[in-house]
């Protein structure tokens, strides 16, 4: 299996994530959706650094980092979702257009 | 001497100047400058005349020079010799006793100053023509004296009648000028001068034929028939009694309508020159001096008559000139002056005292008014022509010119118009102080007059006594008849009074005296009555009342069609102008206005408008994107993300077919 | 051989895991789903020879972010409507423009050829840590302080 499997693979995998962002309802559906980006760029570094970087390990170094801005960001956008989920009731997305117009 | 010949002239114009302008302070409001001035150019002109009848063919010629362009000289000169000494001492003495005569007349009067102004302006403009050595100057002077004419016709313009009568003379005098000046312009033409003795010796030289000559001095005589009174203009000198009775004996019956005579005279030169000029005059003298005296038999003005008789023996004297009796026509110039004025002098007495010009309500005068009955009856015997009055003398001349150049027709016309004006003028003088008052309240509220007013009665009474007998030899050194050329023959003293030395005074006494004698018998003895012929010819009656018609005539067929002209004309141009013009612009504005206002509307506003349409829409189409949607904006992240990737790329065909 | 059948095998699962993900109506579906997509995602680290990086994956997304996920969507689950129609309106654009963006990446990827080099696989638990702590420490200390930020942010945001 060569470097070009894993490449099909996370890009498929991104665009699966790119169209669940455009066309999630559920705002956390939408985050849901991120997050299978990050993996696919996840996927993409460690096997960059797997077939091109043999021994280094800067990708894999690289994807810890992903890994932990992902988590951060997961936890600011859960805790808006809360704080909007209390104040309109809903987690849809069309309608939280208070910027309309 | 001479070198105060200037002054004479000019004096009178400063005096005028100086009385309208000053005349509130001085003495007599003015009046006192006026006959000092015309006093003193008295004088003068006496010694001038005198001078010149002791010196026959005296002659000096002063010129200024006015303008010059090259060769062309226009200037302002004074000629000395008897012609126009003469003429200078009957204008500055009739002027004199006019000034000295209206102090009583005019006295009161609230235009005072003005009128004395006047009259100096007249007398200075008269001088100027008199003494004229060029065309130029002597059409100068007599515009001016026009204008002096209209200026005291019109004095007490407040009547219409007055003002409608000084522009009639204004206006008919006018038509004559307009021959008056293409003549002027002719001699101009042809001989690049217009001095008289520049031009007399250029005749000489054959530039011009006789016709041509004879043509330019009927177009100059223009102006004498109009100046002059002569028929068809006689029109304006009956309406001219308008003015005060004074201007009456100063300028229409002494000077002003003398001056065409004069010029007659002063240009004689061409009229010989020119063939048949001479007859033309003749005619015109002899038709006028018919037509007036017939028209003196009706009036009831005492005015009036005078009028008509002043018209009459204007053209006795164009009668004279044109037989070739220049010295007779002069000599009846100078003899006329004076008695005419004083019978102007004398009417203006009586109607001073009785209010009113109608001869039918006067009557029986002699018994209230001593001194002005009895100077009228002085210029009654010399209008008449009786002798030892003046009037003798000079119409003996003007027959006898007549029946020595042959012209018998002119001859008896002349001596028949004799007697019609012994028989007219005795029906005045009847009629206002002989025959029983016919108003008794005019009659009671008769007076005399004023010393003022009476002395030039005297002085002129005493000068139609006399005045013929002196000037009887000497008015032929003063006025030489010329010789076929033109020019004064040397040293010879023609003497008129041989051959027929006793048929024409005789004859010419016969006629005055019946006249005389036939009026008595009309309107003294009423052994005649003139109703009766008046209602046996009533055509004929009418026709004179009417003074023939020419003012009919003239309303008629000049005057109507003139004002029709002129009226059609303002209309269209009123109409064209104010239609075109104004309202044309006016509509053209508005028509403008309303392309303007669909362009500004339609255009300008929807451009206007447009701009705030698209933003509008531009806005509009824009705010669909604005979804307030996060997911529509990532979309178009994802698809401008998709089209750099795609345009980076740079796809071929192979690519695609190598995807799988 | 058998790296390439469980590769496919995996990658298979992988992506119809995804697809589930963002295709189920129910949000707790998506969500364990996303749990099994992750797991797999690991399962492809260690096939990659990252093998503490799988653990880490594991640990922190599934055992950290996807609990919180599921913490929020019980916390604001709508009783209601629980099987409505979860695509929004704009799935057709979407759908294209995402088959585009495959091909075109697609396309990149076979123009491009790479030079690879030996795969190793040695343990990376050890030089990850030297790399980390040695080479990387900056961004370490940075992360640090993000996910400081991020816990502050979070307490903010839930409080009343």
């Amino acid at each position: 299996m060569n470097l070009h499997h894993y490449l099909v693979v996370s890009a498929i995998l991104l665009v699966i994530g790119i169209y669940g962002v455009l066309t999630r309802r559920n705002i956390i559906g939408v985050l849901m959706s991120i997050e299978l980006i990050f993996n696919s760029v996840n996927i993409n570094l460690v096997a960059f650094n797997h077939f091109l970087y043999g021994g280094e390990l800067w990708g894999q170094g690289f994807a810890i980092f992903v890994i932990g801005l992902a988590a951060a960001e997961a936890v600011v956008g859960l805790s808006l979702v809360l704080a909007i989920y209390k104040n309109i009731k809903t987690v849809y997305v069309e309608n939280m257009n208070v910027l309309k117009g | 001497m001479i070198e105060y010949a200037p002054l004479i002239v000019l004096l009178p114009l400063i005096s005028a100047i100086v009385i309208f302008f000053f005349g509130r302070w001085l003495p007599l409001r003015g009046a006192l400058i006026g006959i000092l001035v015309m006093g003193f150019a008295l004088i003068q002109s006496l010694g001038l005349l005198y001078h010149c009848a002791l010196n026959p063919g005296f002659i000096k010629e002063l010129s200024l020079t006015w303008f010059q362009f090259s060769t062309i000289k226009t200037e302002l000169g004074f000629v000395i010799d008897g012609l126009s000494s003469l003429m200078l001492v009957i204008v500055t003495l009739v002027s004199f006793l006019v000034q000295v005569y209206s102090l009583g007349y005019m006295h009161g009067d609230p235009r005072f100053k003005r009128y004395y102004s006047y009259l100096s302006f007249f007398t200075f403009s008269m001088l100027l023509l008199v003494v004229a050595n060029n065309f130029l100057q002597i059409f100068i002077g007599w515009e001016l004296v026009g204008l002096a004419s209209y200026l005291l016709i019109g004095f007490w313009f407040e009547k219409e009648s007055a003002a409608s009568a000084g522009r009639k003379a204004f206006i008919t005098t006018k038509v004559g000028d307009i021959g008056f000046f293409l003549g002027i312009m002719s001699l101009f033409f042809y001989f690049k001068t217009l001095n008289f003795n520049e031009i007399q010796t250029a005749l000489a030289g054959n530039i011009i034929t006789p016709q041509i000559c004879g043509i330019i001095a009927l177009l100059l005589f223009c102006g004498a028939i109009g100046k002059s009174a002569q028929v068809p203009l006689h029109i304006w000198l009956p309406d001219a009694m308008e003015g005060p009775t004074p201007v009456s004996a100063l300028i229409h019956a002494a000077t002003m309508v003398a001056a065409g005579v004069y010029m007659v005279a002063r240009i004689y030169f061409m009229f010989h020159y020119g063939a048949f000029s001479l007859e033309v005059v003749a005619w015109f003298g002899m038709v006028t001096a018919f037509l007036a005296a017939t028209m003196a038999l009706v009036s009831t003005d005492i005015k009036r008559v005078l009028a008509f008789s002043t018209v009459s023996q204007l053209g006795y004297m164009v009668l004279a000139m044109g037989v070739g009796g220049r010295t007779a026509g002069m000599y009846h110039l100078t003899t006329h002056a004076f008695f005419k004025a004083l019978l102007f002098l004398g009417a203006g007495s009586v109607i001073h005292a009785v209010h009113t010009n109608d001869i039918q309500k006067m009557g029986g005068l002699s018994k209230k008014m001593v001194w002005t009955f009895w100077t009228f009856t002085f210029a009654w015997l010399a209008i008449s022509g009786v002798w030892p009055f003046a009037g003798f003398f000079s119409k003996d001349a003007i027959l006898e010119e007549a029946m020595l150049s042959g012209h018998i027709f002119l001859f008896w016309g002349a001596l028949f118009v004799a007697f019609l004006t012994a028989f007219y003028m005795t029906r005045l003088y009847l009629l206002v102080f002989i025959t029983p008052a016919r108003d008794k309240h005019i009659y009671s509220h008769a007076h005399e007059s004023p010393k003022s007013m009476v002395l030039p009665l005297v002085v002129l009474a005493f000068l139609s006594l006399v005045s013929g007998y002196l000037l009887k030899d000497s008015i032929h050194l003063l006025v030489p008849a010329l010789d076929k050329l033109g020019t004064v023959p040397e040293g010879t003293v023609p003497n008129l009074s041989h051959g027929h030395h006793w048929f024409v005074p005789v004859i010419s006494s016969l006629f005055a005296l019946g006249g005389i004698s036939l009026s008595f018998l009309f309107y003294f003895t009423k052994m005649f009555s003139a109703e009766k012929i008046a209602a046996t010819f009533p055509g004929v009656y009418q026709l004179l009342l009417k003074k023939y018609g020419f003012d009919e005539f003239y309303i008629q067929y000049i005057i109507r069609p003139a004002d029709f002209i002129a009226g059609t004309l303002y209309h269209f141009d009123d109409v064209i102008f104010d239609q075109k013009g104004v309202d044309g612009v006016g509509v053209l504005t508005d028509k403008l206005s309303v392309i303007q206002d669909w362009f500004d509307r339609n255009i300008i506003d929807k451009l206007v408008d447009l701009w705030g349409d698209l933003a509008q829409r531009a806005s509009l189409f824009v705010k669909r994107f604005q979804t307030g949607l996060v997911q529509n904006y990532i979309f178009f992240v994802v698809l401008g993300f998709g089209a750099l990737v795609f345009w980076q790329l740079k796809l071929n065909v192979n690519d695609f077919l190598n995807l799988f | 051989m058998i790296s390439g059948i469980v590769f496919y095998l995996v990658s298979a699962l992988l992506l119809f895991s995804a697809l589930q993900v963002v295709t189920r109506r129910s949000v707790f579906s998506s969500a364990l789903y996303l749990a099994a997509t992750l797991s797999l995602v690991a399962v492809l680290f260690v096939l990659l020879g990252a093998d503490f990086l799988a653990a880490v994956q594991i640990l922190l997304y599934v055992g950290g972010i996807l609990v919180i996920l599921a913490f929020a969507v019980m916390l604001s689950s709508v009783q209601q409507a629980k099987l409505e129609h979860q695509v929004n309106e704009q799935w057709v654009p979407s759908l294209l423009t995402c088959i585009g963006l495959l091909l075109l990446i697609g396309v990149g990827l076979k123009r491009t050829s790479f030079l690879e080099g030996a795969r190793i696989y040695l343990p990376t638990t050890e030089p990850l840590g030297i790399l980390l702590l040695g080479k990387m420490v900056l961004p370490f200390e940075v992360i640090s302080l993000v996910l400081l930020t991020s816990l502050v942010g979070a307490i903010l945001f839930s409080r009343k």
